[in-house]
């Protein structure tokens, strides 16, 4: 039988230098199907390529993987080669070193990951005695035009919309009971200064009712097989308990005698077991949390059923498992707050007036749980001093997380502006060890916030926060005329680092896309192909690889989509294979 | 249980109190001190540019001794010898140029001695009371053993700086928002004060150089411990208690509406809840004397 061969660049001794390329190849040797492990100094010569197509001649290998560089240039230099051979893209397959390469680790850890994500490779080859390919219907060059996207933020919302109005379907798959994401839970955008909810609801009605848009809340992806052009997905739609004939009267929610601390206005409020998160909600269906519903085992309460006009609750409604064949997929799974554990920093968690800038927008939302008003969790109060103290925990090797989270800088002036708008007679400080303003208009939204609003602006660490008398006393320095500073502040604002939410390693699981040490999804080529994850056919949008801010995450689902729809596009690269005998 | 305990220099002088109260309660649970023979000076402090490689050669030297001793742990009670031990082991067995160079130098000193050397590579664990209190014999524990319990008796809970830092290093707990000495205290039956001074500096060694900045960081220390109403501020730090104890005269000259507040090692108030017997109390070393408090709130 015809196995796999392996081909090994070495990028003239770049790769070597970070990765034990023998290792690589002795580890993926000892996979049953490999016959063969050919290193060579660099592949995309003219060498290299010779040797590659005498091997395949020679050698009669059933599939190949080639571990070298980024996909774009194994579609540029290897892909012809591997046609000529009448090798089809389920037998070929690449493998970026690079993205391996680029992690701040020891060699010994890169090489580890290299050889895993090639034995993950490995397992999605098809060698030809496997399976007879069969021609699928939709397609006719065996791409199945129909999209995944991973995530209903705005990200997700984005890149759904621009490929289902390309004409090709799309599966919207969320977890939580609506799409929105985090951008539905935001007050105002900077630099302009809209409302979020303003700019994303259209977005979500128009996805939502797409005739091109499958969209499945409560549900996530539990299984990926396949490869670029014909992926088949496992989506695990996890009970709603809520029929679709809902009329979102909210009469249940009346009836429900259950309290759970509401996690969409980030903890300031209460709501009850059967919910719907927001008055917006997409779809318009409320949904039952049945982690803290009474009713579901056993039988105990039932009072939302005896209210509900049209019947649509159901009790004994069961988890479904559907397969789903698609071509592309895009993963935009987000963000959330830096979760602190058990050690609190700056009082987070153990101050009900020390809050997070993801908590303040809540605030500041019109929507939100005091209806815009500025108050204090404690006591209601308005705040009359309220200090933001930016880079909790980013840019902090030692306690956090090292990288800057990218939106802060700017989420923070858009706070203290808003509160100063809403607080005239309010002192707004913030502490902040630089100002990232890079993008358009961002640096004018800053010195707009010091100069016309008054925020003060201290360059400087805080040390320490704690309660005295009902204040929360916050001390640190101001660096430029080398001052310690003391302030009683009526509420503390901490602008904590972003991560990667926490689906992220399921996702990473299931597609066996590449994640760099804080469980961002590596790029296969973080300027020639941003939005590429490391596995062909399947895209990278927002958070998910790295701090994005809004207008960036849109740009990345557009282009996200823009690759969709172009390999949806494009002619046949070649012919599905007839069925070959093997010779006797 | 047993431990190798290193008492170091200022526990056997001015600070005689922690030493014996620390030795006596661990006595009374269970945990029995064996002073190692023959100590010699910790370093005092840890030299912070690796030129000074010779000033790792004492804690280094010690560390040897106590893995002679056939221990496998090394007690301290006092922060400076803790950070310095620490510490040095840390460079021992995570910097292999440091972990060499200071062999080199021991190795010659043994084999002059005439004896033999074997390369240390830091195998000897450096353990504080507070975390055998809390990790080995637990504060559950401590409590049932309690027997004079601290009820009424506010605690304003200090840690100063060597004790915790630097976190990677010392890795007792975290270095910014610690509990060992609250859970103690609140094991003891103390009424634990929130106190958000507890790991400011005391002011240290400039208590010598600059004694000005110092008494003014001590000051802060004490007087929000006053003003927050302790009875007792707790230290684990013998220049911490200098700074903060034996100068609270001058701060009461210096400073107006200045209330002293005693200042007490952990172990005097652990041997004290113990009902430890009443010689190993020293309480004229004390500046402020925590007698008073003690006998109207702690009911001592």
């Amino acid at each position: 039988m015809a196995g796999i061969g392996i081909f090994v660049c070495d990028c003239d001794g770049e790769l070597s230098e970070r990765i034990d390329l023998e290792v690589l190849g002795s580890r993926l040797q000892e996979h049953p199907d490999v016959v063969d492990v050919i290193p060579h100094p660099h592949l995309c010569s003219e060498a290299g390529l010779a040797l590659i197509e005498e091997s395949l001649a020679g050698k009669g290998l059933g599939a190949v993987l080639v571990a070298a560089c980024a996909y774009d240039l194994y579609d540029v230099a290897f892909r012809p080669i591997m046609e000529k051979a009448e090798l089809g893209p389920g037998q070929t397959v690449n493998l970026d070193l690079r993205v391996s390469s680029s992690r701040d680790e020891n060699v010994k850890a890169r090489t580890k990951h290299s050889v895993d994500r090639a034995l993950a490779l490995l397992d999605r080859l098809e060698l030809p005695s496997d399976k007879l390919e069969l021609v699928p219907e939709e397609a006719d060059h065996g791409v199945v035009r129909r999209a995944l996207v991973i995530g209903g933020g705005i990200g997700g919302i984005q890149a759904a919309l621009d490929i289902a109005n390309s004409g090709h379907e799309v599966v919207l798959v969320e977890r939580q009971p609506s799409i929105g994401g985090h951008m539905i839970q935001l007050s105002e955008t900077f630099p302009s200064l809209d409302c979020s909810q303003c700019i994303l609801t259209p977005k979500m009605a128009e996805v939502g009712r797409h005739p091109k848009v499958r969209l499945l809340t409560t549900s996530e992806v539990t299984g990926l097989e396949g490869r670029l052009g014909r992926f088949t997905a496992k989506i695990e739609r996890k009970p709603r308990y809520v029929l679709d004939s809902c009329t979102a009267c909210g009469d249940c929610v009346d009836a429900c005698p259950v309290l759970v601390c509401d996690q969409f206005n980030t903890g300031l409020r209460w709501r009850k077991a059967i919910f719907q998160p927001f008055p917006q909600a997409v779809p318009s269906i409320f949904a039952l949390d049945d982690e803290h519903c009474l009713g579901l085992f056993p039988l105990a309460c039932g009072k939302c059923e005896q209210v509900c006009e049209p019947g649509s609750i159901d009790y004994d409604m069961q988890p479904v498992t559907e397969e789903i064949e698609v071509g592309a997929v895009v993963v935009a799974t987000g963000y959330e707050m830096y979760s602190y554990g058990d050690v609190s920093e700056y009082g987070y968690g153990k101050y009900d007036d020390v809050i997070n800038g993801l908590q303040f927008e809540r605030l500041l939302s019109a929507s939100g749980p005091t209806m815009g008003k500025v108050m204090r969790p404690s006591d209601g109060r308005e705040p009359k001093e309220v200090v933001f103290i930016q880079c909790v925990r980013s840019r902090n090797p030692e306690r956090g997380k090292p990288y800057c989270s990218g939106i802060c800088c700017m989420y923070t002036a858009k706070h203290a502006m808003l509160y100063k708008h809403r607080v005239p007679d309010g002192q707004a400080f913030v502490f902040y060890m630089d100002i990232r303003a890079g993008g358009k208009g961002y640096e004018e939204f800053v010195q707009r916030a010091m100069e016309n609003d008054g925020v003060m602006y201290l360059r400087g660490r805080v040390s320490k926060v704690f309660e005295e008398n009902g204040r929360i006393v916050v001390w640190g320095a101001d660096t430029l005329v080398g001052k310690r500073i003391e302030i009683a502040a009526d509420l503390v604002v901490l602008a904590t680092a972003i991560v990667p939410n926490d689906g992220y390693e399921s996702v990473a699981q299931v597609t066996d896309l590449a994640a760099d040490e804080h469980g961002f999804f590596t790029a296969t080529h973080g300027k020639a192909d941003p939005v590429g994850g490391s596995v062909p056919g399947i895209y990278l949008v927002g958070c998910c690889q790295g701090p994005t801010d809004i207008p960036e995450t849109v740009a990345q689902a557009s282009g996200a989509a823009a690759k969709v729809c172009a390999l949806f596009a494009a002619e046949p690269k070649r012919a599905v294979p007839e069925p070959m005998l093997a010779e006797a | 249980m047993e431990y190798l305990y290193y008492p170091g220099c200022t526990l056997v002088d001015t600070a005689r109190n922690f030493d014996r109260c620390g030795r006596a309660a661990a006595r009374a649970l269970d945990v029995e001190l064996v002073e190692m023979p023959d100590w010699t000076c910790c370093g005092t402090t840890f030299p912070l540019t690796n030129r000074k490689i010779v000033g790792l050669v004492a804690p280094v030297r010690t560390l040897v001794n106590a893995r002679g001793e056939g221990y496998e742990e090394l007690l301290t009670l006092c922060s400076f010898c803790y950070n310095v031990l620490k510490r040095a082991n840390y460079a021992v067995r995570n910097r292999g140029d440091e972990r060499m160079r200071i062999n080199a130098y021991l190795e010659d000193e043994f084999v002059r001695a005439g004896q033999e050397y074997d390369e240390y590579e830091g195998e000897v664990e450096v353990v504080h009371l507070l975390e055998v209190l809390r990790d080995t014999v637990g504060f559950e524990s401590v409590t049932a053993q309690v027997t004079r319990p601290l009820t009424n008796l506010k605690v304003a809970p200090y840690y100063g700086c060597l004790l915790l830092r630097p976190q990677s290093e010392i890795g007792l707990d975290d270095a910014d928002e610690p509990t060992v000495l609250e859970d103690l205290l609140g094991a003891l039956g103390c009424d634990v004060i929130d106190f958000p001074h507890r790991v400011e500096c005391c002011g240290s060694y400039l208590g010598l150089s600059s004694p000005d900045i110092a008494l003014q960081n001590s000051y802060e220390i004490v007087h929000t411990a006053s003003r927050l109403g302790a009875d007792v501020l707790a230290v684990v730090c013998p220049l911490c208690a200098y700074n903060l104890d034996l100068r609270q005269e001058e701060m009461h000259q210096r400073f107006s509406g200045f209330r002293q507040v005693p200042v007490m090692y952990f172990t005097e108030l652990l041997a004290l809840a113990l009902e430890v017997e009443e010689e190993v109390y020293s309480w004229e070393r004390h500046a402020v004397d925590p007698l008073p408090v003690l006998q109207t709130v702690g009911g001592i």
